[in-house]
């Protein structure tokens, strides 16, 4: 087969901008795109807006599934790899088909981190990653009066914002060690929990959350000094770890995320990593960086895409962006650490 | 007319024709007056055949006559019968069909050499598989006389007619050695100048179960001067063998191809017949 | 009629596998099992077109709770036995559609032969392990067909109990262990889906409507033996071809129970041969063939008119010109049927809209050849021919089509002429078996008498006493009943055959919107109704013809007698005319 198959897992900005710029340098070759989300290409950033009915659906897709039809893209939207064999350079989707790969990228991004000790209750909590994930909660919403969140990543409070909105009562369960990507000073803290306390949120200090089980429609859950809180939602906001689970025993060098060189290469031919899902080493500091954001990640699949294209462009020193979360300003560049 | 009341009958008229008068085959004829040339063979073929019919007893009202289109096909108006003139090449399909939406009828299909050999040529090896009783009489001339005189199946090798000025090219056909080879039950053979020859085989034809083959040789005195003539077939003809086994297909194909003229039953043998097999089908079907 | 519902349950389902994968027959259960709760049923099967192994079979069936005119156009589920060949019938798959497909097949797929690789967002997919759960019942993954019923009984709530019947009809005559590991693989279908999460709106609510008494399931060749047989046919000749086949094939069966006769011919020119012949002897005869037979047969046609002879033949249309499209459906023999002769031959020409009309109009096309001592063509198409619907056959409805009596010749009568110049055109018929009536017919102009003639004004005489009996036809002929709104018109549309169900369709959808429209739906294709015709166009300000031809066969009858310019929405599908269609062509005048 001489055809040049591109496949790229994902669906986010950095799977996105990867294919845009694969289809510029390749126009013959076939381009797929694989995302266990139904939906098309959304802007993440929106999704609060639609939780509190500022924005519609509409809104929030990046583009139409015509355009991917015109540069002969091909979308396999809620479909799930279950696993890769990479020597045969071969991807098995959960619904039992199998594709074949010329070159493949990672860009399978983040999925919402639950500290191991909560794990056996997991399904208690609610995330909020996906507009799927949204779509349930916003249908709930006429009938929740409290909700809880715990954890408390830098997302958790345009969330609250949100919800606020609505004049649903939130609660916050801070927690400084699960707080993330941001490593909390105490003015950071401060600054944080006077932003909420403005929204209206409550804010439980100095508890973390021992135990949570099923309470009739909702939840109860108990703290460490003993308080008993119920609640008709949890939210668990611990932040991210990369979403590759599928790809273990494939053979690629991974640690919390997928290891590639400052070419996003990893160790095995013809596979890429990029954006939330992979770690990049830095030759200078002679350790892995990750990234977070948007505007990031569309770098990275740039690069990548570049790269695979036959290119050799190594990934440029971390920047510094500037991002808002409800007034509390955040310099992201690029962390060491999820 | 009937022999009480036909005026003609005198103390002068031939015993032959009183007979005749008197037998009823006269009742056969339908009063019209044949459109064939004067000393045709046809003429005495129907004379044979309205003969036989009288013999026979068929029931007028009960009689079918399927033709096809050439001279032949004139036959029915001729007859008292219920009559179709059909078009060129399918009375045997036309006949068949009639005698088997209604078997009480007494079917006679009759057509010429080129109405039966060429363009029906298809149908004679099926109309002969299925075995409906009925009778079919060929009136081979050799020759398309309707038409004025173009080569048939039955026209020898290099004979010159309409269509072969410099002669036929084409080697004829044996519609014995056909009728033979397609398993006809029945195969027989006449001479149209020999009335009681053909009234004799006619009559074995009728009382046949099963299809029934007569092809007679009949000259045509307008465009055929060198094939079929009187003068030359009178000699020819003789009857069948007395020690021919007409059980034998064998034998009847070595009589078929002997280049000999005959006058009698080539072939006979009893085998199971469309209505034979309709009661089958009706007792497998079950119902009434 | 049903009705009790107060939602209109409208469902498309479609069952496609590989040959071999049992999806015709699944689809057979389903039509009998859903008739039996009171439903409504339209099937199309297609089958693949090598005899053997490949290609993929297709069971469609639209399921509804009121009387439906077409087998839809859009799908709301298909089942999916064979992912590859199911790919191919994504296209016509609606936009928020279920999808049921195996989760758990031998062995993963190639890249894009999975069917639920293609699953867009809206449409909802059912994993089912099919395959599985058939080696559960019956040992193997041949019953898969049956474990997908049980899926969709459970997941759009229809009472398993009337697949459990269905199933027990389908398989009757095989060992009752059959039916058992069936019926067990149909509950295993069921339960595994009963546990699913529902998240399509497909709902038939377990509700049952009373059964119609002696509701047949049947397709429009089917429906054509059945009126030949109740007509007394006593000889029917035929000879194979698609799709007239299975005419032949079934009356082979059953005519010998019923005391007629069948025979299978050498060839087309025989078997119309054989029922001109059964037609002279006074029986009712028919031969049944698509259009490459029927262009063999114009020759016999002819001569029946000529001859004044009764025969029915029946053309089940198909794609041509010559050998065609033998499996597909076309509407483009109306010309030969009509004019397809040489000389002036008029002959009566009628086409059903439905299988239900398959019936009563043959039986009706057996009493006019009779009447009007001519051969009777009868034409339906492919899709008709296959098509399957529930149907009640009840008393013959003598008031939609005219009654019309033979008009005998008195036995024993002297001087008797067949073909005795009267006013309506039509001679006292005499046949063989009559008392002294015997008389000659011939191919060649003839007298009254019936003897051959060639003068001018005795021809000029003969040929008006032929087309005389087609005005009274015409005349005799009841109107068709007009459809759609009453009075002034917006657009008419006139349609025939099996086209007849896209255009009610496609006018209730129009009077739905408010468009004043109405439709003209002959069945009498020839001789047209010159005044119902020209009412239906005074009342219409654009005039419409659908029909899948080239050229608008139907159209230019029109055209040439009423003088109209009608609009031709004239195409050809290989398959059945699209209501989309008819409605883009509406809005395109």
């Amino acid at each position: 087969m001489s055809e040049k198959h591109y496949v790229i897992i994902g669906n986010g900005a950095s799977a996105n901008r990867a294919a845009d710029v694969i289809r510029q340098g390749d126009n013959q070759g076939r381009i797929t795109l694989i995302s266990d989300e139904f939906f098309p290409f959304y802007y993440r950033h929106l999704l609060c807006k639609y939780l509190s009915g500022e924005e519609e659906e509409s809104a929030l897709i990046v583009r139409p599934p015509a355009y991917y039809k015109e540069m002969n893209i091909r979308l396999r939207l809620g479909q799930r790899v279950v696993k890769a064999d990479l020597a045969a350079q071969t991807l098995y989707l959960d619904h039992m088909e199998k594709i074949h790969y010329t070159s493949l990228l990672l860009c399978s991004g983040g999925k919402p981190k639950i500290p191991e000790i909560f794990y056996s209750c997991r399904e208690c909590f609610t995330v909020l990653k996906t507009l799927a994930d949204v779509r349930r909660l916003r249908a709930r919403l006429p009938e929740i009066e409290h909700v809880l969140i715990v954890g408390g990543d830098i997302v958790s409070v345009r969330f609250a914002a949100a919800l606020r909105k609505k004049d649903i009562r939130v609660s916050f369960m801070v927690d400084e060690k699960s707080f993330w990507p941001l490593e909390l000073s105490v003015d950071k803290k401060q600054e944080f929990c006077s932003v909420i306390a403005a929204k209206g949120c409550d804010i439980i200090n100095d508890n973390t959350l021992r135990h949570i089980e099923i309470n009739g429609r909702g939840y109860q859950v108990e703290t460490s000094s003993g308080m008993t809180l119920k609640a008709d939602v949890v939210g668990a906001f611990f932040g991210m770890t990369p979403d590759i689970d599928y790809l273990f025993g494939s053979g690629l060098d991974m640690e919390r995320g997928i290891l590639v060189d400052d070419h996003l290469k990893t160790n095995v031919e013809n596979v890429y990593a990029a954006g939330d899902c992979a770690q990049v080493y830095n030759p200078q500091i002679r350790n892995y960086w990750v990234s977070i954001g948007w505007s990031n990640a569309e770098k990275l699949g740039e690069v990548a895409a570049r790269n695979i294209l036959g290119d050799s462009l190594a990934i440029d020193q971390p920047r510094t962006s500037i991002l808002n979360y409800e007034g509390i300003t955040v310099a992201t560049e690029w962390w060491k650490e999820f | 007319m009937t022999a009480e009341t036909e005026p003609l009958l005198n103390a002068d008229t031939p015993q032959h024709l009183k007979d005749m008068r008197r037998s009823g085959a006269l009742d056969y004829r339908s009063g019209e007056l044949p459109t064939w040339c004067p000393g045709c063979g046809y003429f005495g073929i129907t004379h044979a055949m309205n003969n036989a019919l009288q013999a026979v007893g068929v029931d007028r009202d009960k009689l079918a006559i399927i033709s096809g289109i050439g001279c032949s096909g004139r036959y029915p108006f001729f007859t008292t019968c219920y009559g179709f003139h059909g078009v060129h090449g399918r009375a045997l399909t036309i006949a068949s069909g009639v005698k088997m939406a209604k078997p009480e009828l007494t079917v006679l299909a009759v057509g010429g050499d080129g109405d039966g050999l060429a363009i029906g040529g298809g149908h004679l090896p099926h109309a002969i598989r299925r075995n409906t009783n009925i009778t079919y009489v060929l009136f081979d001339n050799g020759i398309y006389g309707l038409t004025k005189g173009q080569t048939s199946p039955t026209t020898p090798t290099g004979q010159v007619t309409g269509t072969h000025p410099y002669g036929n090219p084409d080697k004829p056909l044996n519609p014995f050695l056909l009728a033979l080879s397609y398993g006809g039950s029945f195969v027989a053979t006449g001479y149209a100048a020999d009335a009681p020859g053909m009234e004799k085989v006619f009559i074995e034809a009728f009382a046949h179960p099963g299809f029934s083959f007569v092809n007679i040789i009949s000259p045509c005195i307008t465009f055929d001067h060198v094939n079929l003539q009187y003068a030359i077939l009178r000699e020819k003809f003789r009857p069948v063998p007395a020690d021919h086994d007409s059980g034998s297909l064998q034998a009847a194909m070595a009589l078929a191809m002997d280049g000999n003229f005959y006058s009698g039953v080539l072939f006979q043998e009893h085998r199971a017949t469309w209505d034979d097999a309709v009661a089958a089908m009706k007792a497998k079907a079950g119902g009434n | 009629m049903n009705g009790i519902s107060n939602e209109d349950m409208d469902v498309t389902i479609e069952i496609c596998g590989s040959a071999g994968d049992g999806s015709i027959a699944s689809g057979q259960i389903l039509n009998l099992a859903i008739t039996e709760i009171g439903y409504h049923v339209m099937n199309f099967d297609s089958y693949p077109a090598e005899i053997r192994g490949f290609g993929k079979s297709v069971a469609h069936s639209r399921l509804s709770n009121y009387p439906i005119h077409t087998t839809g156009q859009l799908v709301d589920c298909l089942i999916a036995l064979d992912d590859p060949h199911s790919t191919t019938s994504l296209a016509t798959l609606k936009e928020n559609s279920v999808i049921i497909y195996d989760s758990k097949p031998m062995d993963y797929h190639e890249e894009n032969q999975a069917i639920a690789g293609y699953i867009e967002p809206g449409m909802i997919g059912y994993g089912i392990p099919l395959r599985e759960l058939s080696v559960q019942a019956v040992g193997s993954g041949k019953s898969r067909n049956i474990v997908s019923l049980g899926a969709i009984a459970a997941i759009f709530r229809i009472p398993p109990k009337a697949f459990h019947s269905a199933v027990k009809k389908r398989f009757g005559g095989k060992k009752q262990q059959i039916i058992d590991s069936n019926i067990m693989a149909f509950d295993l279908g069921y339960g595994y889906a009963a546990k699913l999460e529902k998240a399509d709106a497909i709902d038939f609510g377990n509700k049952m409507f009373p059964v119609r008494e002696g509701i047949k399931i049947i397709s429009g060749n089917e429906a054509v033996v059945e009126g030949c047989l109740d007509a007394g046919i006593k000889l029917y000749a035929g000879y194979p071809i698609t799709p007239a086949t299975k005419i032949l094939e079934l009356l082979a069966k059953k005519l010998p129970k019923r005391g007629g006769v069948v025979a299978q011919t050498e060839d087309e020119i025989s078997a119309i041969g054989h029922a001109i012949g059964g037609g002279f002897a006074g029986r009712r005869c028919a031969t049944a063939t698509s259009g490459p037979g029927l262009c063999l047969m114009v020759e016999m046609l002819n001569l029946a008119v000529m001859a004044e002879v009764p025969v029915v033949v029946i053309d089940s249309q198909r794609g041509g010109p010559s050998t065609g499209l033998p499996t597909k459906t076309e509407q483009a023999d109306l010309n030969l049927a009509v004019l397809g002769a040489s000389g002036d031959s008029p002959r009566p020409v009628v086409a059903p809209a439905n299988v239900e009309e398959c019936y009563h109009l043959i039986i009706k096309a057996f009493e006019i050849a009779e009447a009007f001592q001519t051969p009777v063509v009868f034409l339906l198409d492919f899709f008709l021919s296959n098509r399957m619907e529930d149907v009640l056959f009840g008393e013959v409805d003598q008031a939609a089509f005219g009654c019309y009596e033979e008009v005998l010749a008195e036995e024993g009568e002297s001087g008797y002429e067949r073909f005795a110049l009267r006013g309506d055109g039509i001679s006292p018929r005499a046949y063989p078996g009559m008392k002294g009536l015997q008389h000659t017919i011939t191919g060649l102009e003839h007298t009254e008498k019936g003897l051959p003639n060639y003068n001018a004004e005795n021809h000029r005489l003969m040929g008006a006493k032929r087309y005389n009996k087609m005005r009274k036809l015409a005349g005799q002929w009841p109107e068709p009943k007009p459809f759609g709104m009453e009075g002034e018109l917006e657009v008419g549309i006139i349609a025939w055959g099996s086209t007849i169900g896209s255009a009610m369709e496609a006018v209730e959808n129009l009077n739905k919107r408010g468009v004043k429209a109405g439709g003209y739906f002959p069945r009498l294709m020839w001789p047209l109704h010159e005044e119902a015709l020209r009412l239906f166009a005074s009342r219409c300000r654009k005039l419409l013809v659908v029909e899948m031809n080239t050229t608008g066969q139907y159209a230019n009858f029109v055209d040439q007698t009423i003088g109209t310019r009608t609009v031709r929405a004239a195409r050809v599908y290989a398959g059945p005319y699209p209501v989309d269609d008819i409605l883009a062509a509406v809005d395109g005048l």
